[in-house]
């Protein structure tokens, strides 16, 4: 008991998102995450976004969204005209797997039977 | 061992002894080498150095003509900055072994003026994290008390200047990843305004808020190394095209009374070594002939909740690349997207996977609004705090952090880490330069611990700040302070520390876990 309350009632609930919603976001992440991964994520990112919830409060009417800090200077873009680049095979020398000139992957495309 | 005498030379100082022939670029290298094999296993502040590549560098600098501006001067990159032909691991298990094609911007502006481009320093996985805790390869001890950590992100670079490895490092801040660091281990660490340097060749955390930016002892050296770095580059669209100035001549010229703001009202439990040594900071900027007046920026204390969904959403989007297809460690899976995933959650430490699953769910579809469009638009309510206090003062002056640099795991709770991030978070989502530069080295338990104060100014006035920390390193005497520095072997000793790998091999890394996630 802690002053005249029971340790549940004094104990704040932590608070933890669903399981499956945390699997969900893990699959459009493309992150394979352990059962022990996703519990703890639970909590982390129920504290998180919890704190963030702050910003619920501030009035942004009629203000516009700041993407990039310098708003004054204009983008600028190259010209476009060829340039040296990378060599391919020096592009292509850290790939895990390579083949023909370009990067290997597994097959994506499944032949209709 | 004294440890003074194993201290590098300012990157000034070499370079004048390189350039009047005094000394050798090879003589100074040399030195370095056998500072970091004799120390590093101490620190752990670089993951990595190729003695024939550095050594090489030096030969040419001693055979061409000297006439560059960091003529014979060792300069340490954090370990996201490509370097061509050397490994470049962002200090993940998943981009073990992977060397880098070409050379980064700033590699290539340093080689230019005739830097020895030496060595990879130890950061926290993909420069996320507030104490290099989140390194996958080993911790970084900060070189004023050996239990603790040396902040972050860019941790090994702050511990290898202060610890007078090397004179000149450069690390990236996104949030505060320079002048945090650099406020915890005692060195000037600046974080220069949005698109002063160019990023080409830095590996992308959160492209809206990172720079890169200089490691040094003293603001002249900072300033130095800034004038190198700085400058239009067109392969980083953000680049600014406004003329770089001579920021070490700004420190010797500018000595005329600045208004500056001193900012109060933000919500941060500050430790009383930090009250004191603003204070003392204050003093000296006020004997110089400052004058002080208090400003507020209101959406400061949406700071962190900005950041963390901003930084987040472009991490998860920035670190897609990281597929297992063209660079990297590959664990196949089942399906390209299971090798993805496989790829991922094998290469990625917990801290990375924490941020990208935060930015996915604050980028989701009926989430976006809520997270990031919200937090865009308190970002602008920040912008517009700044303009307003930029419209009363020439600079803001406030702690670098709330604390002197806390103990190796204890901080263990994620949110607790971002919340000590409040006063460096504000100039990193305005795109403002700002600095940190020692204010004082506290007595604590029984050590000393140095405390940073923050400089922040209206967007390309580096030159100005540079002049303030100048006056307050010059003020405060904090250069015989920073000789100080604890003897590293008697410390390890005292403490019964072992060594965390010596000179670490990219091969001995590579096994270590690189090459078998």
């Amino acid at each position: 008991m802690v002053d005249g309350k029971s340790m549940s009632e004094a104990e704040p609930q932590i608070e933890r998102l669903a399981a499956d919603q945390v699997r969900a976001i893990a699959r459009l992440a493309r992150l394979a995450c352990t059962d022990l991964e996703i519990e703890r994520l639970r909590t982390d990112l129920a504290a998180i976004l919890k704190y963030i919830d702050r910003l619920e409060g501030v009035d942004v009417s009629g203000v516009t969204d700041t993407m990039h800090p310098d708003r004054q200077e204009a983008q600028s873009f190259r010209n476009d005209v060829p340039g040296l680049h990378l060599p391919r095979e020096e592009a292509l020398a850290a790939a895990p797997r390579a083949d023909a000139g370009a990067f290997a992957v597994q097959k994506v495309m499944e032949t209709s039977p | 061992m004294n440890a003074a005498s194993t201290q590098a030379m300012s990157a000034v100082g070499v370079r004048d002894a390189v350039v009047s022939g005094r000394r050798s670029a090879q003589s100074v290298v040399e030195e370095t080498l056998s500072r970091l094999s004799s120390l590093n296993g101490i620190y752990g502040a670089l993951l990595g150095w190729d003695r024939e590549v550095a050594l090489a560098q030096a030969a040419a600098v001693d055979r061409g003509p000297k006439t560059g501006r960091l003529c014979g001067v060792p300069v340490l990159m954090k370990d996201n900055i490509c370097v061509r032909g050397q490994e470049v691991s962002c200090g993940s298990r998943l981009l073990a072994g992977w060397r880098s094609p070409y050379d980064a911007h700033v590699v290539e502006r340093l080689r230019a003026e005739g830097a020895i481009v030496l060595g990879r320093a130890n950061m926290d996985e993909f420069a996320m994290g507030s104490s290099n805790e989140n390194s996958a390869y080993h911790v970084v001890r900060n070189p004023w008390d050996l239990t603790r950590v040396p902040g972050g992100s860019s941790g090994g670079s702050a511990a290898a200047v202060a610890a007078g490895l090397v004179p000149l490092a450069l690390g990236s801040d996104t949030g505060g990843s320079v002048r945090q660091p650099g406020a915890f281990c005692g060195v000037t660490a600046v974080k220069p305004t949005y698109g002063r340097v160019s990023r080409y060749g830095l590996v992308a955390f959160a492209s809206s808020l990172d720079q890169i930016g200089p490691f040094a002892a003293s603001p002249a050296d900072a300033a130095l190394a800034l004038e190198v770095l700085a400058g239009h580059d067109g392969r980083d669209a953000t680049s600014r095209r406004a003329p770089v100035p001579r920021y070490g001549g700004e420190i010797a010229s500018s000595q005329q009374p600045l208004t500056i703001g001193r900012l109060v009202g933000l919500p941060a439990a500050l430790d009383p070594a930090v009250v004191s040594g603003l204070q003392e900071a204050e003093r000296v900027l006020a004997e110089a002939g400052h004058r002080f007046v208090d400003i507020q920026l209101p959406c400061a204390e949406h700071a962190v909740a900005i950041y963390y969904i901003v930084a987040s959403a472009e991490a998860s989007s920035n670190l897609s690349r990281f597929d297992g297809v063209r660079y990297g460690v590959c664990v196949e899976g089942e399906s390209l997207v299971d090798t993805y995933a496989q790829t991922r959650g094998q290469g990625f430490g917990a801290e990375v996977k924490r941020r990208i699953m935060l930015g996915t769910f604050a980028l989701a579809s009926g989430y976006y609004d809520a997270y990031y469009a919200k937090a865009q638009k308190v970002r602008t309510l920040l912008c517009q705090d700044f303009a307003r206090a930029f419209s009363q003062c020439d600079a803001i002056l406030s702690p670098t952090t709330p604390t002197p640099a806390f103990r190796l795991g204890e901080v263990a709770d994620p949110l607790s880490m971002y919340l000590a991030d409040i006063f460096t978070l504000p100039a990193s989502l305005a795109g403002l330069p700002a600095l940190s530069v020692p204010c004082a080295f506290a007595d604590w338990e029984g050590v000393k611990l140095p405390l940073g104060a923050q400089l922040i100014g209206p967007s390309l006035t580096e030159g100005r700040l540079f002049a303030l920390a100048d006056t307050l390193y010059r003020g405060l005497d904090i250069a015989s302070q920073q000789l100080q520095l604890p003897d590293p072997v008697e410390a390890t000793a005292r403490l019964g520390l072992k060594p965390l790998g010596g000179e670490w091999s990219d091969a001995r890394i590579a096994e270590k876990g690189g090459a078998h996630v």
